[in-house]
């Protein structure tokens, strides 16, 4: 059993069904997509600010 | 729609019969009628009817001389219009022998705004006029109230019954025309849709802001009335309702050479363009001259008022400061309706104006209005004009985006840079790659690696020094692409996670700032682009060790802190045994490392027991094992006091002197022990009361204590190897002992970067699939972190919010 999986886009916020969203996931569309890969392209994400320090550090299981 | 009846340059008495120009010919009407109403087999052309009737009315509120037009359905389906309009000319005219009415209502192309001098405007679905209308219905009945004087007509398929008669005295004045549709003619859709209709009423309401329009259903026995003060700005407000709009309505109207031009405009937050083109209150559905003329204006407008007051940034990139047609499109809704005379259109269905003596008449009207609207409202200019830089800015990334995916060849393997050390095996199941980052790190994964199995690809990790201040770390656009072609299975909509070339994906970054930095950006970007990655269990992360231990000759990594302690507890426990001099069994070895273990997880509780008061005071009250009980007896608590003060004054001399105060503490039936201390002049009050000792920090030190106590009686003798035998007090002393021994003669090195290792070392220590540790990173943790990315990068990029602010013109200077 597994609930229906939701998220919002991270470029528009908007709501997305991970079943309907298919290969684009976790965008809503083409456009929300090509944004955010753009913005990569572009070099416009970067993290400098000391805030944005051990923003993700997994303490996933362990493997191996 | 004021002006217009201001500039109306017809009265009543100019609208008689000669003002009538005929055209014959309305036989063919009923042979081909789609040519003239639309298909009359999915209803379009059925609607057209009321419509073209309809229109009429609206004619004579153009002209200024109807308020109210009613529409009913009635059960029958046959529909009857009413205006209060000034009614149908019933003179006869003296070329034909009959009524002006019977003319309009028979002859093809007739009707009051041919020759000129009937109507200015008109909009007139086909020009047709109402004669079609009369032509495709079986039957239909004309009544006119005119001068004082009630006329009726029926007719059937277009032909009189009987002339035009009066049959009556009335006070008011307007057309009234009920007809049933042709059940001969249309065929299918025999019904009226009320929302149909209703919805192209609304539309003809907003359109004609003095104009009530009343639509009844007799058959369901719904009605409303449709009547928009605000014209075509309601009508902007209301498609906009729902949505979050950027500043409000701007809306203005304007006559230049006879052609009046009234345009409504919002920009909402969202994509999408939604403008609506009207030429006398037809819709164009395809737009034409007017639309082509707005939108040019208003993108001249925009940027001549941003460049003028240096809204823009100075766009570095291409050097252009211009904001295009595009981006100003982007989530505009709009209406633009036009009134002119004689109006040309490319298709009978009046789909799109092509008029052009339209296009110097709304050029000049947006033109003027919209920039005197824009310097007057410097706020909502602003706000606009920082929409559509957001939008140019979104539309470039995005093209961008679409063409390195497009492009051919760009993502594939054998455009693979250098960069990448691939591997031999090529089943993917098989396969790792490792991400690394720097180059030096980078060459010794290389060189370490199993070149069977294992891929590198070294990351630079690109600094940015932003305003001398921070070090922005970034991925660069060329890493990017690099990631991408390695991974295999393309991008975007033409992703094919089944081409994966590698199972595991590694992530090995330095255990600094920088390296988390890194790690954050990769993870993020596989996250939104290969978010089957994490769904799949494709990305780990992996441990290079924290620290080095040297000994002599022999080196060992350890992963951590945790791992460190063990290392030390190893070292020195197999070679060392306590006893207790009061009771117990001596402990070496295993016994031994778990005593230390929980000597130190009681001094790490103990040091969590100081948040709530002087720690000390309070570890020794909980070593003393008092619980609940012991603080509603007085007598025991007393006793107690004095054995802690005892060991307070032992352990730390001075504290032993502490004033203790005893307070009842009638909410619980007990007492509060209250103690003042001060250290290097800094007062702390403690208490022990019941919260105190009911908390787990209180509690867990507590029964360590205890269960030490039970297990060994000090003072300790310490014995290690040949050494001489040490004397502790303490169980904590045990746990320094073993620890100052451990580190003696030892050199520990910590590890920041990958760097510090050589081939061989990040090989056995973090490469070697047999004693490696891995981090898998879980989908769950990587949606929320996401999140906060998100929400980081938000912030990110309030500085180029800043930057247009502080760019913008100066609001008082305008704003009067």
């Amino acid at each position: 059993m597994t609930a229906a999986v939701r998220r919002t886009c991270p470029t528009c916020g908007q709501s997305v069904d991970r079943a309907q969203a298919g290969k684009l996931w976790p965008f809503c569309g083409e456009r929300c997509w090509a944004i955010d890969f753009g913005k990569w392209l572009d070099e416009e994400y970067r993290i400098g600010d000391p805030s944005a320090e051990a923003v993700i550090s997994p303490s996933g299981e362990e493997r191996d | 729609m004021a002006d217009l009846q201001g500039t109306s340059q017809t009265s009543d008495s100019d609208y008689n019969a000669d003002s009538i120009g005929v055209l014959k010919g309305l036989e063919g009407v009923r042979k081909r009628p789609g040519m003239y109403i639309g298909d009359t087999d999915d209803g379009t052309g059925l609607h057209h009817l009321v419509y073209e009737v309809v229109d009429n009315s609206v004619d004579e509120h153009l002209a200024g001389h109807c308020s109210r037009i009613d529409v009913t359905i009635h059960v029958d389906n046959s529909v009857t219009i009413e205006d209060n309009g000034r009614g149908i000319p019933v003179d006869v005219l003296v070329d034909e022998g009959r009524s002006a009415a019977e003319v309009v209502m028979t002859v093809l192309h007739a009707g009051g705004k041919f020759g000129g001098a009937g109507y200015k405007v008109s909009g007139g679905l086909h020009g047709v006029g109402v004669s079609a209308v009369n032509a495709l219905s079986d039957w239909l009945h004309l009544e006119i109230k005119r001068a004082g004087t009630t006329y009726y007509q029926e007719y059937a398929r277009g032909i009189p019954l009987s002339p035009i008669a009066a049959i009556g005295v009335t006070q008011r004045r307007g057309t009234k025309t009920t007809f049933h549709p042709d059940p001969d003619i249309f065929k299918n859709v025999l019904e009226f849709s009320y929302e149909q209709l209703s919805q192209k009423l609304r539309e003809l309401a907003y359109l004609n802001s003095g104009l009530t329009i009343a639509i009844t259903d007799e058959r369901s026995g719904k009605s409303q009335e449709l009547q928009f003060e605000g014209g075509i700005a309601s009508y902007v407000r209301d498609i906009n309702e729902n949505k979050t709009v950027v500043a409000d309505v701007i809306a203005f109207s304007d006559e230049k050479d006879n052609i009046t031009v009234d345009v409504a405009m919002q920009w909402n937050d969202g994509y999408s363009e939604l403008v609506t083109c009207f030429t006398n209150t037809i819709k164009n559905r395809d737009g034409g001259t007017h639309l082509t003329a707005f939108r040019q204006a208003m993108t001249r407008t925009i940027n001549n008022f941003a460049t003028e007051f240096k809204l823009l940034g100075k766009d570095t990139k291409d050097g252009k400061a211009t904001l295009s047609g595009e981006d100003l499109r982007e989530g505009l809704t709009a209406v633009i309706s036009v009134k002119c005379g004689d109006p040309k259109y490319s298709n009978q269905a009046k789909d799109k104006l092509v008029s052009s003596e339209v296009t110097p008449a709304v050029s000049a009207v947006v033109s003027e209005k919209l920039s005197e609207y824009l310097e007057r409202h410097p706020k909502e200019a602003r706000a606009i004009v920082q929409k559509a830089t957001i939008a140019a800015k979104a539309r470039e990334a995005a093209r961008r985006a679409r063409e390195m995916v497009q492009r051919k060849g760009a993502l594939e393997l054998t455009s693979l840079p250098g960069k990448l050390a691939d591997c031999q095996e090529r089943d993917p199941e098989k396969c790792e790659i490792f991400i690394v980052e720097g180059e030096s790190a980078g060459g010794s994964a290389k060189q370490g690696r199993d070149r069977t199995i294992q891929a590198i690809l070294p990351l630079k990790g690109k600094i940015l020094n932003v305003e001398k201040v921070r070090f922005d770390r970034m991925i660069s656009s060329q890493e990017i692409s690099t990631l991408i072609t390695a991974l295999g299975a393309g991008v975007g909509g033409e992703k094919d996670i089944e081409k994966l070339r590698y199972h595991k994906i590694i992530i090995m970054t330095d255990a600094d700032v920088d390296g988390s930095h890194i790690r954050t950006l990769l993870l993020t970007f596989f996250f939104r682009h290969f978010g089957e990655l994490f769904e799949r269990g494709h990305i780990y992360i992996a441990q290079p060790p924290l620290y080095k231990v040297k000994k002599g000759k022999s080196e060992q990594y350890l992963k951590n802190e945790a791992a460190l302690v063990e290392y030390l507890l190893d070292s020195v426990c197999d070679e060392t045994v306590v006893r207790g001099k009061a009771h117990g069994e001596p402990f070496t070895g295993g016994a031994l490392k778990a005593l230390v273990r929980k000597i130190t997880d009681a001094r790490h509780m103990r040091d969590q027991l100081d948040r709530r008061g002087d720690g000390r005071i309070l570890a020794v009250f909980a070593e003393a094992g008092i619980g609940r009980d012991d603080l509603s007896d007085r007598q025991r608590l007393d006793g107690h006091i004095a054995a802690v003060k005892g060991e307070l004054g032992r352990r730390y001399g001075e504290l032993g002197q502490a004033e203790f105060e005893v307070v009842p503490d009638p909410e619980h039936g007990s007492f509060t022990v209250r103690i003042q201390t001060g250290m290097h002049g800094v007062r702390r009050a403690t208490a022990i009361n019941r919260d105190v000792i009911d908390s787990a920090e209180f509690k867990a030190v507590r029964d360590a204590t205890a269960e030490l106590r039970s297990q060994l009686g000090g003072p300790f003798e310490l014995v290690h190897d040949k050494d001489e035998p040490r004397i502790v007090a303490t169980f904590d002393e045990i746990a320094t002992t073993i620890d100052e021994i451990g580190r003696k003669g030892l050199q520990i090195q910590r590890y920041k970067g990958l760097g510090e290792m050589n081939a061989e070392q990040l090989w056995e220590t973090t490469m070697d699939p047999t004693r490696r540790n891995l981090l898998k990173v879980k989908v769950e943790e990587i949606t929320k972190a996401d999140e906060i990315f998100t929400k980081l990068m938000g912030d990110l990029v309030e500085p180029r919010r800043l930057f247009i602010e502080e760019n913008a013109l100066n609001v008082r200077n305008l704003d009067v």
